[in-house]
């Protein structure tokens, strides 16, 4: 994404943050697709990301607005209808083109899941 | 983790650091074995209840999406040492791949019962899921369970391997 808005999120979850932010984002925006951004490779559902593979996503609202963005680039009617996730160690930042209500609801659920203590606690591994 | 890249289901494992999955098991020479007939009563259980929709649990499809995906796979490998269930971990399997945790109930009195049912939901139309357990083990596998608010509202979505500190840490 040229311009828009970077969020950065720190993060303990370290390569699942991407995982967890789609997951986040899916839950308003349920045909969501999505699209590596190094190589531009296209995935229509969530189990086709590799995600242990990616740094940089791009997750679209639909396949419609995954379309515009091919070809019109960041043009206003597409404004807020994808986020570009970037992970970079224990940052995790979301790069999103208005700060509305809407988004800033999914960048909220993005840091609630990131917040889970699943990716903080170390859990004991007892003898058998 | 080790550096070499896996080939084998027994590589992968410990690969992953989860080698006590086959150290613990008791003798360790046949924790393999075992593993491989978890393996197949889960793709088992996956064929009889989706069909052509199941999924592929053989070593090979394992070894390659741990290529691609290792921690998610991590995961499943802590819920194979967690429980012996093949419907819950067949639930675990298809969390990891998207399916939604649509809901959970569970029941537990001291001493006389416990039952857990959850329904997963696929993001893509696809027919509910119900899951149902009354092994009380199973409920470790809910420590894996990713959680989340969305504009206040509860969700839990996701199977995340945990951060194991071993016996020698």
């Amino acid at each position: 994404m040229i311009g828009g808005i970077d969020v950065r999120l720190p993060t303990m979850a370290g390569e699942s943050s991407i995982e967890v932010a789609v997951r986040a984002v899916r839950q308003r925006w349920p045909l969501a697709t999505f699209e590596n951004a190094f190589t531009g490779e296209h995935y229509t559902h969530f189990w086709q990301i590799p995600f242990g593979e990616i740094q940089e996503l791009f997750v679209y609202r639909d396949s419609q607005c995954a379309a515009k963005w091919d070809a019109d680039g960041a043009v206003p009617e597409v404004y807020n209808t994808m986020v570009h996730l970037i992970l970079d160690d224990d940052l995790l930042t979301v790069v999103v083109d208005e700060r509305n209500a809407a988004m800033n609801e999914l960048l909220a659920a993005i840091q609630s899941g990131l917040r889970d203590e699943i990716f903080y606690v170390p859990a004991e591994l007892e003898a058998a | 983790m080790s550096t070499a890249s896996p080939t084998t289901l027994e590589e992968a494992i410990q690969h992953a650091g989860e080698a006590w999955l086959i150290d613990s098991f008791a003798p360790p020479e046949a924790a393999m074995d075992h593993i491989f007939q978890t393996l197949a009563a889960v793709q088992q259980e996956a064929q009889e209840r989706l069909g052509d929709r199941a999924p592929n649990l053989s070593e090979a499809a394992l070894v390659h999406e741990y290529h691609r995906n290792p921690l998610r796979v991590r995961g499943f490998f802590q819920a194979l040492g967690g429980t012996r269930t093949p419907a819950m971990l067949l639930m675990v399997w298809r969390i990891i791949q998207g399916m939604e945790v649509k809901e959970i109930q569970m029941g537990y009195q001291r001493q006389q019962s416990y039952k857990v049912q959850v329904i997963l939901e696929s993001p893509y139309g696809e027919q509910d899921e119900p899951y149902v357990s009354g092994n009380i083990q199973d409920f470790a596998l809910f420590r894996h369970i990713g959680i989340m608010e969305i504009g206040g509202a509860p969700v839990f979505d996701g199977f995340y391997a945990l951060k194991v500190r071993g016996l020698s840490s």
